[in-house]
This record gives structure tokens, C-alpha cells and sequence, in this order.
């Protein structure tokens, strides 16, 4: 395991090589950051003049040289939008990014788990179509749609939520609602599922001709042998819901992480860009990592 | 198996620590945000809004005066020169100050300076205020105002370099007294000083501590002070007691980063914002219809444009080029689209600009015929023209694209509509990687026509158009340097015939304006410049 988990740690570093090379390439190539600084009226002596101070002028691959060889030594350098240290904006909103993020998967997971083994445990009854219908309303429906009508009711209408904003727990309840309606629709059918699934298998048959209570035989044999999907879909939710909540945080002006990303995006702020975009990387690996350890941990089986 | 369990709830735990320590590490800066963002509803309001809100904030704010802004971004610096956004500026405007500034008629007055004489067509003399500190209690000096100019005048790596280039040097006379020293006669010295961007910076403050250190800890001579700033979130401003214009009216000037324009409806019609900007005319009869908010429809100096590749088939053709001036009915745009929010115009400078052609506005030059006629004589073969349309930058500008594709169609040229996120519309728009014409909204902070009649010089040609006459260029260049006001004004009025009227260059179309939503509890001006001075915003 020490072994793998070493092995695992060392391939971060050609994924964040080739990463860093694509997500530069991409940035690179979708325009001139210059023509978004300056003014459409500014002349065209202005845009080369500022293009040049920026260094801008310069071949791809003398301005990726010049990246990578500061990145090695941990400067992600300026922001063009900000004039700020790259790597400090990100870590600014992380904080914001992983309390939305924690909050909906918990919550989700909480939610997910109780209504997916009581959808399989009442399979087939009107309590199972309405957890059905939910999980796959919860799908189809747009994410800004379920924002703005949760604004309207608790916001404008019963006033007892803030609209937008950050910093109490009430600014956080509308946003980290929207993300636990479609994370934990997604979690639900697959709970239930794999729970109908293993319920039928031998083990929990001769669990139940010993006599043992219903409850015992869902919680302690069948339960933990649903995880295993589970674990994975919440693996994949982690860097969505920090990278890329990015209508509901635009919704909700909430300043997280996928936000900035986005405006440096729209900004072709290439700085900010790869700062963020190397930071949801990592705690993609990072991850993956924990739900591989999770998976020995939860199926015996399972060895690396 | 319990066991591992055991760890498998021991790594949720750390997880869930994780988060929290991350939480628990913000929480020093992150409270006075809590109650900024929590508490953002007004006096006024507080009962109305009482349920939305921790219940210890409104206790501890019970009794402030708190302006609220919300705007569709988050400012990016508090570098004054080194932004080129409205959004920054109306937040730095109420930080710090220029020497003059302009009043909400568009006027000049003398703010930092006591008084102004021009020395000689290069030289402006400013006597300074003795009076004002900066907000740590440092009195301001003529070595701030040499930093400050000539900083924007040699560092091209400074977004506003470009314009404050032409100050050659700032010369100090004594502590009170500066001159500034241009590359040659220079007209529009007071709209370089007074515009967007062009507050003073502290120069000991800066020099002793670093910039870095300045830009997270600013300083200025405002009647707000620096108080927090939550990125993409809040920025707030508190009242500077030793203000040498006399006590701030507001105790603290929140400005919110909102930039869905729903939520910023939503956040005005409960009651915790005082004005919101760039509201979409799709909102304008809910916030009407609601109890004790309205709109309010402000000038801006925003102008549509129909841009034609000057040199290239087909729009190279004259006729084509007037055929589109002709072809759009821009009175039906205003009373459909843009729900009467603009005026026709047939030139690209604004009222309140000086040297506008005021014969080119308040008119338009539609007639279908007449277009119908001109692309019939021209020899046009129906080959496809592209049509760029920028999307979510000016108000409704996809929607007005759209219809400005149908008119040319309905004139007779072969239209292609090419709607595209700002971002990539810029990009495209300044290489000319399109094929025929493109919309885009010129402003001016300035508020001189030689900023925008700038373009058509021939030094400033661009793949999209190359106008070049020595005529022209003599003529810029005169007006440039013309110190008299008056036979100034006529050189900018006959550029503008001669782009607009005489070669049809371009077809300015609507000048646009800018609607603000606003609580009815305060009284509020919009000014052309869209800035939001809160000493002129009052309680009602």
C-alpha cells in the first residue's frame, strides 16, 4: 500500500507538467489579454506598448519557458487583472469554495444515503416514486433555475435568507441547498440501486433464515457493501463542487473559487488561470487518492 | 471490519476538519464580512428585513447611515492607474480624489487644487489645498502629485499610461504649487486630470512601505476609508472623520460584487441594496411595480456603432457603408428593445463631450428606400456579410444585433449573425478576424471628442479600417494642439462630418442610457460618467 500510495504520488508530478502545458496552450491561444486591459478606442501603439511591458510580445515558448521556471521555483506571478500574486488569490477563495463544497457533500451524503436505503427498503411504494421523482427532477433541473427559485421564496418572498453574499452560515444555506438538490440526486438512485441489488444476494438470505433483525441486516451487511459506487461519485463531486460550482457561486455571488477562475477566463488573466486550475488538479489527485485508500478499507477484496 | 470503519469515519472527520479549519482560518477576516454582507440592509429597512438577518448585526449596527451598491463585478485594484473599468473607478472615486473633478452637471470644479492658471500652452500651474490628509493622517503634498503623474506618464506597464503619456514632467514650485509640463500645447489638460483613473496616490506611504504593501493596506484622501475587501464578494468604505470637505454623510459605503443581474433585482426588491446597476429592461416593471423601489434612466456616453471594414469588399464600397446608415430604423430599436432607453444619433460622440456635432443627434437617417436604392446602384453581388455581436457587455446588445441583422437584411444585403461572449468578440474584433461589419458601444471618459475622432487617424489604422486623408490627419492635429475652445470646437464638429456624414465611415445609431434601479429612500442623480459619488447620494 506505502508502495502505491508513493507510486500515486509521484505520477502528480507529470500530470501537473502536462496540465500546466495544455491549460498555458489553450490560454495562449484564445486571444490577446492586451485588447481586454486596454480600451476597444486605446491605439494600437498603446496595446503594443503595454503588450511589451507585460512581456507579452515575446514567442509561446520563451513566455513558457519563462512560466514553468518560475513555477518551479513557486511563483505563479501576477495576476494582469488584480496586479496581485496569482497563487494568493486562489488561496483566498479556496476557504470560501471548500465550505460551500463541504457543506452540500455532507449534507448530500446524509441526505443520499437515508433516502436511497429507505427507497430500496420500500421499493416499489409511493414513498420510492416520490424519492424517484425527486432524484430524477433533481437532474433534469438547471442549477441557476433552482437558484433563483430559492432566492424568490426565502429571499424576496418569506425574507428569512439573505439573496446573496458570503460570510454567515445564512449566506451559505441557499447556495450549499442548490448543490445538495443535484449532488444528492445523483447519489440516491445509485444507493438505491446497488442496495436492491445486494439485498438479493446469498449472504443477506442466510442472514435473514438466522433471524436477525431487519435493521441489522441493512446497516451492518448490506450497507457497507454499497459504498464502494459511492465513494467514487463523491470522489468525482469533490473538485466539481470546488472548481466548478460556477453558476450557483455566480448566482449567489458567492467569491469561490470557480468564480475566479472564470473571470480570469473571461479576462485571459493566464496567471490566475493556471493557479486555480493547478489547485482543483490537486485536490482531484488528492481525491482520487483518499477514495483508493477508502476502497481497500471498505471491500477487503480490493488490494494495490 | 469495525476497525476500518473506525478509519474510514476518522478520514470523513479529518475531511470534514479540513473544511473547517479552512473556515476557521478566514474567520478573523472573514467576520466584519459576515456582518458587512449580513448587515447591508438599512436602517430603513431594518424591520422589514429583520428576518434575514444573525441576530446580533443589526443590534451593533443599529443607527448607522450604510449606502449600498451593487455592481455587476468586483473592482480589480486600488491602483488608481493601473485599471481600465468603471466598476473600479466608482469605488475609487469615493477613496481618494484628483486635483479637479467634474460636478454632476459635468463641470469642473477644484477639488485637491485650490486653483489652476495656464502658464503657457505647456505648462498648467495648480496651487494645491493645504488642508487634506491622507487617511493616516499624512498631509498631502505636491511630491504626491509629482509621484502620481508622472508614474502614469513613464510606466507603460500601467493600464493608463497610454493617456497620461503626453505629461513630459511635473515640476514642484513648493509643497503646495506644481506645474505640469506637456509634450507640447495641451487643450485637454483639466478632462486628463479630472477623468476616471486619475486620483492622486501617496507617495511617502508608497515609497516607505512598497506598493504590494499599499494595494492591500491603501490609503487616500477621500471621505472613505479603506475598511475591508472581500474579492468577488464586498468592498467597504468607512467614514474618514478628518475629511477636509467636512463629516462624510455616510457612515460606511458598501460596494457588492453581484453578477447575475436576477439576484441583484432580487437583492434590491429585499430591501438590502440601495442601487443596482445594468438592469435589464426585462426587470424594469417588476422593480416598478414593487413597493419603494424604482427605476431610474441616466446618459452615459455609450454609443452603438455599426463598424465596417473601411477597406475591404464589400462594405470598402461608400454606397454599402451609407446604405447601412440608411437601412437602420434605430427609433423602432429604442421604443421595442430598449424600451425608450436611448437616442438617435448619427455620430459617435455623446452630448457632454465637447466638440459634439449636435446637428448628428436627436435624428436618424433611416430610410429604407433610400438604402434599398444605394445597395441596388452599388454593384453588390449578395455575397455574405458577417454581422459580430457582442453578448452581456451593453445593455441588450444580442437583442439589438439581432435586429440591426434584420434591417440590413431587409435592405438587401446577405447578413450572417455572429453573437459572441465579450471576451472572444474583443479578441476577434481588434485582430479583424471578422468579415464586414461588427456592433460595439464606444463610451468616453474623457469627454473630448479628440479621444474618440482619434481612431481615424492614419497612424491608428487597424486591420479593420485604414481612413486615411492628410486632410484628416492635419486636421486632428490641429485640434489637437488648438488652445482656443472655440474654433476647437468647430475642427471636432467637421471630423465628424467628414467620417460620418461625408464617407460614412461608420453608422453611429443609438446613443444609449443607463438605467439604474434605486430604493426609494434615497435621493439620487446619475451623472454621464456613471460614477457613484456617495457624498451626492442622500437619505430622503
Amino acid at each position: 500500500m506505502g508502495r502505491y500510495l508513493g507510486k500515486r504520488i509521484l505520477q502528480i508530478i507529470p500530470v501537473l507538467l502536462i496540465l500546466t502545458f495544455i491549460i498555458f496552450s489553450l490560454v495562449y491561444v484564445a486571444g490577446d489579454p492586451v485588447a481586454l486591459m486596454l480600451p476597444p478606442e486605446a491605439g494600437e501603439a498603446a496595446k503594443a506598448s503595454l503588450r511589451q511591458a507585460l512581456g507579452l510580445d515575446k514567442p509561446f515558448y520563451i513566455q513558457f519557458f519563462i512560466y514553468i521556471t518560475n513555477l518551479l521555483r513557486g511563483d505563479f506571478g501576477r495576476s494582469y487583472e488584480y496586479n496581485q500574486d496569482a497563487l494568493s488569490l486562489v488561496l483566498e477563495r479556496l476557504p470560501y469554495s471548500m465550505q460551500l463544497a463541504a457543506t452540500a457533500l455532507i449534507v448530500s451524503m446524509i441526505a443520499g444515503v437515508c433516502l436511497g436505503i429507505a427507497s430500496a427498503r420500500f421499493k416499489d411504494s409511493p414513498f420510492d416514486l416520490l424519492v424517484s421523482g425527486f432524484s430524477a427532477l433533481g437532474q433534469a433541473l438547471p442549477s441557476f433555475w433552482i437558484a433563483i427559485m430559492l432566492i424568490l421564496v426565502f429571499s424576496v418572498k418569506l425574507k428569512v435568507l439573505p439573496v446573496s453574499g458570503a460570510g454567515t452560515w445564512k449566506n451559505l444555506v441557499l447556495p450549499a441547498a442548490t448543490l445538495t438538490i443535484l449532488t444528492s440526486a445523483k447519489i440516491v438512485p445509485l444507493i438505491r440501486s446497488n442496495m436492491i441489488e445486494v439485498m438479493q444476494q446469498d449472504y443477506i438470505r442466510t442472514a435473514r433464515s438466522k433471524g436477525l433483525k431487519n435493521s441489522t441486516i441493512v446497516f451492518k451487511h448490506a450497507f457497507k457493501n454499497t459504498l464502494v459506487p459511492v465513494v467514487t461519485i463523491i470522489a468525482m463531486q469533490i473538485p466539481t463542487l470546488i472548481g466548478g460550482a460556477l453558476i450557483t457561486e455566480t448566482i449567489f455571488a458567492w467569491p469561490g473559487l470557480g468564480m475566479l477562475i472564470y473571470r480570469g477566463v473571461a479576462n485571459l488573466d493566464m496567471t490566475v488561470v493556471q493557479a486555480g486550475v493547478i489547485t482543483v488538479a490537486l485536490i482531484t489527485i488528492l481525491a482520487n487518492l483518499i477514495s483508493d485508500v477508502a476502497y481497500c478499507l471498505i471491500d477487503p477484496s480490493i488490494k494495490y | 471490519m469495525k476497525k476500518k470503519l473506525g478509519i474510514m469515519l476518522a478520514l470523513t472527520v479529518m475531511c470534514a476538519s479540513i473544511s473547517a479549519c479552512s473556515k476557521g482560518s478566514t474567520t478573523e477576516t472573514t467576520s466584519a464580512a459576515a456582518q458587512t454582507v449580513e448587515t447591508t440592509v438599512q436602517e430603513a429597512k431594518t424591520e422589514s428585513s429583520e428576518g434575514s438577518e444573525d441576530s446580533t448585526a443589526p443590534a451593533k449596527e443599529e443607527g448607522k447611515k450604510i449606502l449600498t451598491i451593487a455592481q455587476g463585478g468586483d473592482i480589480s485594484t486600488f491602483d488608481h492607474q493601473n485599471h481600465n473599468n468603471g466598476v473600479t473607478g466608482t469605488v475609487l472615486c469615493n477613496f481618494s480624489h484628483g486635483l479637479v473633478e467634474r460636478d454632476d452637471n459635468n463641470d469642473w470644479y477644484c477639488v485637491l487644487a485650490e486653483s489652476y492658471e495656464m502658464i503657457d500652452d505647456a505648462t498648467w500651474e495648480f496651487k494645491l489645498r493645504d488642508d487634506v490628509t491622507w487617511h493616516n493622517g499624512d498631509p498631502f503634498t505636491a511630491a504626491d502629485v509629482k509621484y502620481t503623474y508622472e508614474r502614469a506618464a513613464t510606466d507603460d506597464s500601467l493600464k493608463e499610461n497610454h493617456i497620461f503619456a503626453v505629461i513630459k514632467e511635473v515640476q514642484i514650485v513648493d509643497d503646495y504649487t506644481v506645474r505640469f509640463i506637456t509634450d507640447g500645447p495641451y487643450p485637454t489638460m483639466l478632462s486628463l486630470l479630472s477623468k476616471n483613473g486619475s486620483q492622486v496616490m501617496p507617495a511617502k506611504y508608497i515609497e516607505e512601505n512598497g506598493l504590494d504593501y499599499y494595494l492591500s493596506n491603501p490609503i487616500g484622501c477621500g471621505p472613505y476609508k479603506f475598511k475591508e475587501w472581500i474579492k468577488d464578494n464586498v468592498v467597504v468604505l468607512e467614514r474618514y472623520d478628518d475629511y477636509f470637505g467636512g463629516t462624510p454623510y455616510w457612515d460606511e459605503v458598501r460596494f457588492r460584487a453581484i453578477p447575475e443581474a436576477s439576484t441583484r433585482v432580487a437583492e434590491l426588491l429585499a430591501g438590502n441594496v440601495d442601487i443596482i446597476v445594468n438592469v435589464p429592461t426585462n426587470e424594469w416593471d417588476r422593480v416598478d411595480a414593487n413597493d419603494g423601489t424604482e427605476m431610474v434612466l441616466g446618459g452615459g456616453t455609450r454609443i452603438f456603432n455599426v463598424i465596417m471594414k473601411y477597406n475591404t469588399s464589400p462594405t470598402q464600397n461608400h454606397d454599402i457603408r451609407e446604405a447601412v446608415a440608411y437601412a437602420l430604423d434605430s427609433e423602432l430599436i429604442i421604443n421595442t428593445v430598449l424600451k425608450g432607453a436611448g437616442k438617435s444619433c448619427y455620430t459617435r460622440i455623446a452630448p457632454g463631450v465637447f466638440g459634439q456635432d449636435e446637428s448628428l443627434y436627436d435624428i436618424q437617417k433611416f430610410d429604407l428606400e433610400k438604402a434599398k436604392a444605394l445597395i441596388a446602384g452599388s454593384g453588390y453581388n449578395g455575397e455574405e456579410i458577417e454581422l459580430l455581436v457582442p453578448s452581456g457587455r451593453y445593455l441588450m446588445d444580442a437583442e439589438v444585433g439581432e435586429v440591426v441583422a434584420a434591417m440590413l437584411t431587409q435592405a438587401g444585403l446577405n447578413i450572417k449573425l455572429n453573437v459572441l461572449e465579450w471576451s472572444a468578440y474583443i479578441n476577434k474584433f481588434n485582430a479583424g478576424e471578422f468579415n464586414g461589419m461588427a456592433l460595439i458601444a464606444y463610451g468616453d471618459d474623457f469627454f473630448d471628442a479628440s479621444y474618440g475622432m482619434n481612431e481615424y487617424r492614419t497612424e491608428n489604422c487597424t486591420p479593420i479600417s485604414c481612413y486615411s486623408t492628410e486632410e484628416y490627419d492635419q486636421l486632428y492635429l490641429d485640434a489637437l494642439n488648438n488652445m482656443d475652445p472655440d474654433s476647437r470646437n468647430e475642427q471636432l464638429v467637421k471630423m465628424q462630418q467628414m467620417i460620418f456624414v461625408d464617407e460614412c465611415v461608420q453608422a453611429p445609431f443609438i446613443h444609449l442610457s443607463v438605467p439604474y434601479a434605486i430604493n426609494s429612500r434615497i435621493n439620487f442623480q446619475s451623472r454621464i460618467d456613471e460614477q457613484f459619488y456617495a457624498e451626492r447620494i442622500t437619505l430622503k
